[in-house]
């Protein structure tokens, strides 16, 4: 695990900034604008959080950005594709994080 | 390309844009969009719109991080406000026909925009309130569409895919749909996608 200091008080006023705003336009917006809108806050912080981060955490978070574009023009044409995705990236994470907390080989 | 095919390929082409290069609008040139909306249809050509234009870099950053709908950083951003005001001395209803008028404006701006060279997109995914405090709106003018525009980044364009290819035989009905218990056929249009 790290304690290194990867968002700055900008980055993260930036962050909830756009998670508040996009809980209130998702009122009045398509449903599956929320997924949307969380891969792109993901996504941001990814860019953000990954130069500043060890070389191990960089790698996760690229890993992790590096996806969310291309994944994100499979919302509508093919929500089986989306779906399953999504799917890759939660696994993506869970793998990356139990390599962090030393659960399993790299 | 004769005048008439400039209009039809300006709207060809036009692209919505959500990344940009670090580089200043012109203020000549937002002037030049915002007088194309002026040109657009209006509801008893009643011009109950009223534009903000942003080119502070600090302030554009600020109304982007309360518009979930702007994930680039525009090198300006005009937001199209309805004037309650004018609507209530108009004698128009504050109704949500008013907003066609919006869209209408906001087209013409965006083709206006892109025949400069300029790029963008309609954004209504924005918290109205919070806008209304970074701009100092007054109460009588009510944030309804943003327009965030700058140069084009040179990225491949991501466009959101449809759900299926889309023809436009299947989009059209001529005169009216048939008559009889099935209801309608939908694709009685000619072959041309």
């Amino acid at each position: 695990m790290s304690e290194t200091l990867v968002l700055s008080e900008d980055d993260a006023l930036d962050v909830v900034a756009f998670l508040v705003t996009a809980a209130r336009t998702l009122l009045d917006e398509p449903v599956d604008y929320g997924p949307m809108r969380l891969l792109s806050a993901a996504h941001h912080v990814c860019n953000v959080a990954a130069p500043r981060s060890s070389t191990a955490g960089r790698a996760l978070l690229e890993e992790i950005g590096a996806g969310i574009p291309d994944g994100l023009r499979q919302r509508v044409r093919d929500p089986a594709a989306y779906r399953a995705f999504l799917d890759g990236l939660c696994t993506t994470i869970a793998r990356g994080l139990a390599v962090r907390a030393g659960q399993e080989a790299p | 390309m004769p005048a008439r095919a400039l209009v039809f390929e300006t709207m060809r082409t036009r692209r919505v844009v959500r990344s940009w290069r670090e580089q200043p609008v012109s203020r000549a040139d937002l002037l030049r969009v915002v007088r194309a909306a002026r040109w657009a249809p209006a509801a008893g050509n009643r011009r109950l719109q009223r534009y903000v234009i942003i080119q502070d870099l600090a302030l554009i950053r600020l109304v982007r991080a309360v518009s979930p709908g702007i994930t680039g950083i525009p090198s300006a951003i005009i937001v199209i406000c309805l004037d309650r005001e004018r609507v209530a001395r108009l004698g128009s209803r504050f109704e949500p026909l008013l907003y066609l008028d919006v869209g209408t404006a906001g087209q013409n701006m965006l083709l206006a925009a892109h025949a400069l060279s300029l790029g963008g997109g309609p954004v209504t995914s924005f918290s109205a309130e919070a806008v209304r405090v970074l701009l100092r709106l007054p109460p009588s003018l009510a944030p309804a569409m943003l327009i965030p525009l700058g140069f084009p980044a040179p990225e491949p364009v991501r466009k959101v895919l449809p759900d299926a290819p889309v023809r436009l035989s299947e989009l059209v009905i001529w005169e009216r749909f048939p008559a009889g218990p099935s209801g309608h056929q939908v694709g009685q249009g000619g072959g041309e996608k």
